[in-house]
């Protein structure tokens, strides 16, 4: 016990700098790989550091930013859930469909918000029964509700969105997309559910040891219902934001999305079993993405190659993660 | 027992060390430490946690690289081994946490990375005949055909020793060998040990149980805070010249229970059993556990003490008999339910399956009972270190700090917070299994003071333990079982071979 014990007061500037990073290594590093990335673009394109761009950066992740914030919360939970894009275009096509069978807009956006919770919970329940990973079983559900939006549109967009809807992409307030504020408030609620609230704790409990939060009192099969639930309704605000951007509803306008979003999480630091994870992080993860594709196309890089690139980066901040 | 040294006619040392040192940052692990491995010998290292032994271990079996000194193996120095040529040199360590691929066989196991092959073919018929060979060797009756999850603790821990040896391995660590071993494969392991050091192995003994130490050991050495503070004969010694050697100061007297009748007769049992089962796991439980006492639950592994204490928090339903608590039906179906009425297991699997590694002290403490730590769902460091904090301080978890992570603790601080997260909840009834399994004389004597403390208090305390000294030590009443059912209750003051009777199977019922 004694030579384990440091006296805190004698610790040196230097050691509590490395203890401060310590912990932070994967947020510095990626903070790091942003701002090499800004640079090499700046000093290359007279465009990229103007206000203008930078809006649009933002505006072009905002959607993603709101499925990554509630992938984080699943993952920090040791969850997944792959149908999230597939029911983002259920959602619209399903919501884009009343509004056009003359439902008014605000009963049809509460139903498609109420049907993504519905969709979550259902996802949430088999991911507490189900005896494999959640990945598996809600790759299913991801291929049945893709199904489902091809059924509903029979395959054709639905353009005829209501104006006020359309209008939520338009809209700006300071000099900001509405989208982006409301991606930003998304992020800073889930970020302060994760470290502030009970639910947040819970969630990395579960992550991290499962069958000790159990034993703990946990009432996982519960608490992975509400979590996915929750993740629902997430995903079906990103699903009328993508619907005000792209002005229509299309049964394959959230596909990728998922995927998109795991990577960012998991290039935020959050590891695919669990227990660990931040909202900053899956941020700097999004804005890694956004910033990439941004700065691929200033350069001219052409889509192929921008492929590649987006997905060496991906694959290299994940990997610097392993030095731990 | 006969002396192997004269047997084989041979202390030649197989492993020397010369100033070996290890730090971890700031702390200094093992600092300058000089010792020899003899053949035909069975060394015990002893010491409390922290005292560096586990570094020792580590930096002789190549798990860890030393920051000075030298190895000496057969003559041939390094500076530092890496596993792989340690293994190769025949040093292996057995730990206390096996290291096995827990979703492949047993035999898979055993035979790992040195699979039998015919025409580059794995031979899975032969992988199964050795497999059954090593575990014959030590006498080990374990399916070789089951997944080493479902083993218990006990079982992989065979399974490890017989690997192992199966590797060709004569310089054998053993790190708390026996601290998931009934009394009947304690002996056995013995047996092997001394029949491993007869054919001029050499054998480390890393163990908390003083008397396994002058059981089986020829030399002891003695670590505290690093250092090698005695290397002698075991003749040399006896119990208290080592604790006081370990601990550097005299060991708080166990304080024995007052009288225990004035209970059993005057107080109403908070929790009874009657005529509980569960498949052929558990037949028939009856059993009545009173506030104020300290009942123990005697019985190898297997005998369905695990099980019987997992249904009592909630983690099974039995499915037969009646539990009342409080003279009210109690049927937890999960362990929320168990932990609301009030009954709180501390499980044997205490990290894998208590410890939120990645979360703060203060959130592993508050953890069961958020309602005493949240304001509306709300939680902060600050509030969670604050309702914590009384329970940390009792139970001098260190350091002094209840936002270090769990992973960052010592083995003894984690069993701490595991155990401080039952005590946050305010228990009826507190199911302690394996409570000292792998902690050192301190923490045991510290963990016996506070089940005592918590008696005093008048909650009821189940203690479910493989260590019949403890069990004696510290019960009001004990009872025990064997393969699913209980085969005697007994009062103290206790008579360890009729416990051990009853355990191993004979029926003499008593109460």
């Amino acid at each position: 016990m004694v030579a384990t014990t440091v006296d805190v007061k004698e610790v040196t500037l230097r050691e509590r700098a490395l203890r401060w990073a310590a912990p932070r290594t994967a947020t510095l590093a990626l903070t790091g790989v942003l701002l090499v990335l800004a640079t090499v673009t700046a000093t290359r394109s007279d465009v990229f550091l103007t206000f203008d761009n930078l809006r649009n950066i933002l505006l072009q992740i905002s959607v993603l930013a709101i499925v990554s914030s509630a992938m984080t919360l699943l993952m920090v939970s040791g969850g997944i859930d792959l149908s999230v894009g597939s029911m983002m275009s259920v959602v619209a096509v399903v919501a884009a469909t009343m509004m056009g069978s003359g439902v008014p807009l605000g009963i049809s956006i509460l139903a498609g918000i109420a049907l993504a919770i519905v969709i979550g919970g259902c996802n949430g329940a088999l991911a507490a029964w189900c005896p494999s990973h959640p990945f598996v079983v809600t790759l299913g559900v991801m291929i049945l509700l893709q199904g489902i939006a091809i059924q509903i549109t029979s395959g054709v967009p639905i353009s005829n969105i209501d104006g006020r809807l359309l209008s939520v992409a338009t809209g700006r307030l300071a000099g900001l997309p509405y989208p982006v504020w409301i991606a930003g408030f998304v992020m800073l609620c889930c970020g302060l559910v994760l470290r502030y609230t009970v639910f947040g704790r819970r969630l990395y409990a579960l992550g991290g040891n499962e069958q000790a939060a159990r034993l703990a009192g946990l009432r996982v099969k519960r608490t992975k219902i509400l979590l996915y639930a929750v993740s629902g309704f997430l995903v079906s605000i990103a699903a009328f934001l993508l619907t005000a951007r792209i002005a229509s509803a299309q049964p394959l306008m959230g596909s990728g999305y998922e995927l998109q979003a795991i990577a960012a999480v998991a290039v935020g630091g959050t590891p695919l079993a669990g227990g660990r994870g931040t909202i900053v992080g899956t941020l700097l993860g999004v804005l890694l993405l956004g910033v990439i594709s941004n700065s691929l196309n200033l350069l001219g890089v052409s889509g192929a190659y921008q492929y590649v690139l987006q997905g060496g980066v991906i694959v290299i901040a994940v990997m610097s993660q392993r030095t731990r | 027992m006969a002396d192997p040294l004269q047997e084989t006619g041979n202390g030649r040392a197989l492993v020397a060390v010369s100033a070996l040192e290890k730090r971890f940052g700031a702390v200094v692990a093992v600092g300058g430490v000089s010792l020899e491995i003899r053949a035909g010998e069975v060394l015990g290292l002893v010491g409390e946690n922290g005292a560096g032994k586990s570094t020792m271990v580590g930096l002789i079996s190549g798990s860890i690289a030393p920051d000075g000194g030298r190895i000496r193996v057969d003559g041939q120095e390094y500076a530092a081994l890496d596993p792989h040529t340690a293994g190769s040199l025949g040093i292996a360590a057995i730990r206390q946490e096996p290291v096995l691929v827990r979703t492949l066989s047993v035999a898979e196991n055993l035979v790992l990375g040195r699979e039998p092959r015919r025409l580059g073919i794995v031979s899975w018929r032969e992988v199964r005949q050795r497999a059954a060979r090593l575990l014959a060797e030590i006498d080990a009756q374990v399916p070789i055909g089951v997944a080493v999850e479902a083993l218990s603790p006990a079982d992989r821990q065979l399974v490890e020793v017989a690997r192992n040896l199966g590797a060709g391995a004569r310089v054998l660590f053993f790190d708390e060998p026996t601290a998931a071993l009934g009394p009947a494969e304690t002996e056995r392991l013995f047996e092997l040990i001394r029949r491993l050091a007869a054919s001029g192995a050499a054998v480390v003994y890393v163990s908390h149980r003083l008397e396994e130490i002058f059981e089986i050991c020829q030399r002891v050495v003695v670590m505290r805070d690093g250092l090698v503070v005695a290397d002698r004969p075991v003749g040399e010694l006896n119990e208290e010249t080592l604790v006081a050697a370990m601990a550097g100061r005299e060991l708080v007297a166990q304080e024995r229970a007052e009288a225990r009748e004035r209970h059993e007769s005057s107080v109403e049992p908070v929790l009874s059993l009657r005529g509980v089962g569960q498949g052929r796991r558990l037949v028939g439980i009856d059993l009545d556990i009173r506030p104020g006492e300290v009942h123990g639950l005697a019985g190898i592994v297997g005998s369905g003490r695990t099980r019987l204490s997992s249904i009592l928090a909630g983690l099974f339903s039995a499915d037969e008999g009646e539990m009342t608590l409080n003279g009210r039906r109690y049927a937890p179906s999960s362990p929320a339910e168990a932990i609301r009425a009030g009954v709180l297991l501390v499980p044997e699997d205490r990290l894998s399956a208590g410890l939120f590694a990645d979360l703060s002290q203060a959130t592993n403490i508050v953890f069961s009972r958020y309602d005493k730590a949240s304001r509306r769902g709300f939680v902060s460091r600050a509030l969670e270190a604050r309702s914590a904090g009384a329970l940390l301080e009792r139970l001098d978890v260190r350091p002094r700090n209840p936002q270090a992570h769990g992973r960052t603790l010592s083995g003894g601080n984690q069993q701490k917070v595991v155990l401080g997260r039952a005590l946050f909840a305010e228990p009826k009834v507190l199911i302690l299994d394996e409570p000292t399994r792998g902690v050192d004389v301190g923490a045991k004597a510290y963990i016996h003071r506070l089940v005592r403390e918590l008696v005093s208090e008048g909650v009821a305390v189940v203690l479910a333990s493989s260590d019949l000294r403890e069990l004696t030590a510290l019960s009001d009443r004990i009872t025990v079982m064997a393969r699913g059912r209980v085969t005697a209750s007994f009062p103290a003051p206790f008579d360890s071979e009729r416990i051990m009777a009853a355990a191993t199977g004979a029926t003499a019922r008593s109460s």
